[in-house]
């Protein structure tokens, strides 16, 4: 595997060559900083782009095409990093070998159209499509929030983060979706190819050269250079005291959400320990939460935690019953004082270390896992395989325990649902 | 040791029978770093009446028992957790029931024989006490509480009740409460002695191995050697005479959801039709459906015109026992109309060969894609191993000359008059 990164002034080209896979995979990222507004505009903007060309001006047409390019993927998806918003438009096809030769220069072509080449009347994105775009993203919203454990997520994050923008997430806000017509959504597309921080990761058995070359042809962007800001979300201010919240809603589960701010970490602190204090924590089955919860007490069937490194939080999950509650949390907190205190098998970290050499195998296993690494290295400074194994190698116990000290409940939300046993039927 | 290769992929497949009647297949991927080992018996939560190993009568089990013992598999009597043992070497681990099987996995890239030895033992050794049951079941309670708050759930439970009369398929894989407080520690015996013999039961192995170890390993193991002077018993499981016409043709609930679901399940008899013709008949309906109401068809994109639907229909289907169930879900508050249009479309049950050909070469490419990856070239497998007891070496052969004509023939022969509409209306 050889990675090479092209700065091509207006974006960088990483190119991962590898025999590898049947398939080449291409990602095109556009960045820029997170906002509310943001995330209902970039949505829609890739289901536009996506549902209309200018050589293919329905849905139906594109998705035709895709068949006959061997059954290419193209797709998009929009996240936040941290502070920013990245929108990301994907392809992956077969190699030339298992179709017939062009059929790759053609999927990347077809890339280009649907990136470049929308389908715009008089300034503007042609009305019916756009239209078309606007009623699915419409019902993505609505739904979003079908499953107490979707809605228990929104609901925490506006808890955690009253006063930030990063209590909003995805899919977007109906508010902001009227708010935006044809016109404003060609007016923001042009801004994000003028002004969007670009990546191109192309991962595959091709050749840097034809690929530059194909790049430069048909990828029109015009974006002015600056320097990128952190990703990284620094907490302000830390509560000294939780913020409890409860909500009730006529579900059969109640779902307990617990989310912890954390101080300016070290790189070091931010990149392993972190990950390794959540996997004693809440990863898997050794876990304390899973030991202590749900295998000493028969409390949850899920219960798990997970830390953000970009975003300095760590956030816990269990759906339990709303009698629990009190035990729940008590045993919670009694967890995260025994990592604190260095109770838990020392033998947890070595495996974790082992956990990661697998993963750090497995990533090689998969284009989307390879250019993900490229990506974060990109982004957020992440190391690559290599310097994260010498890193990982240097976790001790001790690295673990002065971690705890510094994890503080910020806030603990209780989706509480209300039925009892006699109640609940599932059919 | 029977060796085959899997046309235009770089896979070698080995198959051997252990003495104990365990079936073995390993798939070599060579360029793959991940592992993937499963070990299923052909028990799912479909068998709940049957004469347990050894004796003469049939019996009745609470339902959801498959789904329980599962769950029971990972108490050992040194008080040891399977899932902690694997992590130890960094293996990921797991376990799954569905209506006709249950599976114990584990993927990885260190230590796959010790751990394939691992696996082999564990699921030989069962270890019930009444604590552990009790304790199982608060559990495995708050796991169906989860998925009954998911609209999803109670959508596939009415469509299973209301598809299917006498076949147990007809009840949700994990129970209801009422079962899962009733089951016994005897009852898990009872399934485990009947189900989990070898001779039941197949090992599936894909990635970078050497397949003589791991025949090796499997015939070494205690679940091979435990069993090898068994005498050969048939299981006997009931027979349910289930009739070809649905239970109920229209069912409308009022459910706490946003946008209401419309599902149409065809229910379809195979009983008289041959293995090859079964292979056939799965994929010319996948090709029927998806050029029909996929997301490249005509109907589809009128659907979408006229406002009736605004995304897509969800195509699935799923074999019980003779039957084959082909389901249509969308998304809309006109179901009404779509319903309507949907049976229109049915009225003509033809294809153009333009659309055949294209859709053929989807499913050829999406063969090659599978071979990428070690979990879909397992999921792959594992189908038609379940499924046809063998493993079709030349698959791509298969697609290849599948035809129109042929198509037209044996779509002629399939009944479409029983379907059953299930529509989830919001409150």
């Amino acid at each position: 595997m050889v990675y090479i990164k092209k700065d091509n002034v207006a974006y960088n080209l990483h190119i991962i060559k590898t025999k590898k896979f049947k398939t080449v995979s291409i990602h095109v990222n556009f960045k820029r900083k997170f906002t509310k507004e943001g995330i209902t505009l970039r949505n829609l903007l890739g289901e536009v782009l996506l549902e209309s060309t200018k050589n293919y001006p329905t849905r139906r047409d594109i998705i035709l095409e895709k068949e006959n390019l061997y059954r290419a993927n193209f797709l998009y998806q929009s996240v936040r990093s941290g502070n920013y918003a990245v929108l990301e438009f994907r392809a992956s096809f077969l190699n030339d070998e298992y179709t017939e030769e062009g059929n790759a220069k053609q999927a990347i072509e077809f890339l280009n159209e649907i990136i470049f080449h929308p389908n715009i009347l008089n300034d503007e994105f042609e009305a019916t499509s756009f239209l078309r775009s606007k009623n699915v993203l419409k019902e993505q919203i609505e739904s979003a929030v079908e499953t107490p454990r979707r809605y228990a997520t929104k609901r925490f994050l506006e808890e955690f983060y009253p006063k930030s923008v990063f209590q909003y997430m995805g899919p977007g806000y109906l508010e902001d979706l009227e708010e935006i017509s044809a016109k404003s959504l060609y007016e923001y597309y042009q801004s994000v190819l003028n002004s969007d921080f670009v990546d191109v990761f192309v991962c595959g058995d091709v050749d840097e050269k034809e690929i530059e070359e194909l790049f430069k042809d048909c990828f029109a962007i015009k974006t002015v250079k600056k320097k990128t800001e952190s990703h990284l979300i620094v907490n302000e201010k830390l509560r000294k005291r939780a913020k409890i919240v409860t909500d009730q809603k006529q579900t059969q589960q109640s779902i307990l959400m617990i989310g912890c701010k954390l101080p300016k970490l070290t790189d070091y602190e931010r990149k392993y320990v972190g990950r390794l204090y959540s996997y004693i924590l809440g990863g898997g089955a050794e876990s304390l939460l899973f030991q202590n919860v749900r295998e000493k007490h028969s409390l949850c069937y899920t219960i798990h935690s997970t830390f953000s490194s970009v975003d300095h939080n760590l956030i816990i999950q269990a759906g339990i019953d709303a009698k629990n509650v009190k035990k729940t949390i008590s045993l919670i907190k009694k967890s995260m004082k025994e990592i604190g205190a260095g109770k838990f098998p020392e033998q947890m970290i070595e495996s974790f270390k082992l956990v990661n050499q697998t993963v750090r195998k497995e990533i090689l296993d998969s284009p989307v896992g390879i250019i993900n690494l490229y990506r974060n290295h990109e982004y957020v400074k992440t190391d690559l395989l290599e310097k994260m194994e010498e890193e990982q190698k240097k976790l001790t116990k001790e690295d673990v325990m002065k971690f705890a000290s510094l994890v503080k409940i910020d806030t603990i939300y209780l989706l509480e649902g209300g039925m009892k046993d006699e109640e609940v039927n599932p059919q | 040791m029977k060796k085959l290769t899997l046309n235009k992929l770089d896979i070698d497949l080995f198959q051997e029978t252990l003495e104990s009647g365990l079936t073995v297949y390993v798939a070599v991927k060579e360029n793959s770093n991940r592992n993937y080992v499963a070990l299923t018996t052909r028990y799912g939560s479909d068998t709940v009446s049957f004469v347990p190993r050894g004796k003469k009568k049939m019996i009745d089990v609470p339902l959801g028992i498959a789904h329980f013992l599962e769950h029971q598999m990972f108490e050992m009597e040194d008080g040891t957790n399977p899932l902690e043992e694997f992590s130890k070497s960094g293996s990921d681990a797991n376990a799954y029931t569905n209506n006709s099987q249950t599976c114990y996995l584990f993927s990885g890239v260190h230590n796959i024989l010790e751990n394939l030895e691992y696996l082999l033992k564990y699921v030989s050794e069962p270890y019930f006490t009444d604590a552990s049951v009790e304790k199982e079941k608060g559990i495995i309670i708050e796991e169906l509480k989860m998925y009954a708050d998911m609209p999803d759930t109670v959508l596939f439970n009415t469509i299973f009740q209301n598809t299917m009369k006498l076949h147990p398929s007809k009840h949700p894989v994990i129970g209801t409460i009422q079962d899962i407080k009733k089951t016994t520690k005897e009852d898990l015996y009872t399934c485990y002695e009947t189900f989990y013999h070898p001779s039941n039961m197949y090992l599936l192995v894909v990635g970078n191995v050497d397949p003589k170890e791991v025949i090796e390993v499997a015939r070494n193991s205690n679940l091979n050697q435990k069993h090898i002077k068994d005498k050969h018993e048939m299981i006997q499981v009931k027979h349910y005479d289930e009739p070809k016409a649905v239970v109920k043709k229209y069912e409308k609930k009022t459910l706490d959801i946003v946008l209401p679901k419309i599902a149409i399940t065809w229910k379809f008899n195979l009983e008289h039709k041959s293995v090859e013709e079964k292979k056939k008949l799965n994929q010319y309906l996948s090709i029927l459906f998806s050029s029909k109401f996929g997301s490249s068809s005509l109907c589809l994109e009128n659907l979408r015109n006229e406002r009736i639907i605004s995304d897509i229909l969800y195509l699935d289907r799923v074999p019980i026992d003779d039957y084959l169930l082909y389901m249509m879900v969308g998304e809309t508050k006109e179901y009404d109309t779509l319903l309507e249009r949907i049976k229109t479309e049915m009225k003509d049950i033809t294809i153009s060969k333009e659309d055949f050909e294209r859709k053929k070469k989807v499913l050829i490419s999406s063969y090659i894609y599978m071979s990428d990856n070690v979990d879909s070239i397992a999921g792959y497998l594992d189908e038609t191993i379940y499924y046809y007891h063998q493993v079709e070496d030349n698959w791509y052969q298969f697609l290849k000359e599948l035809t129109w004509e042929e198509m037209n023939e044996m779509i002629k022969t399939i009944d479409f008059s029983h379907y059953s509409v299930v529509v989830l209306e919001s409150k």
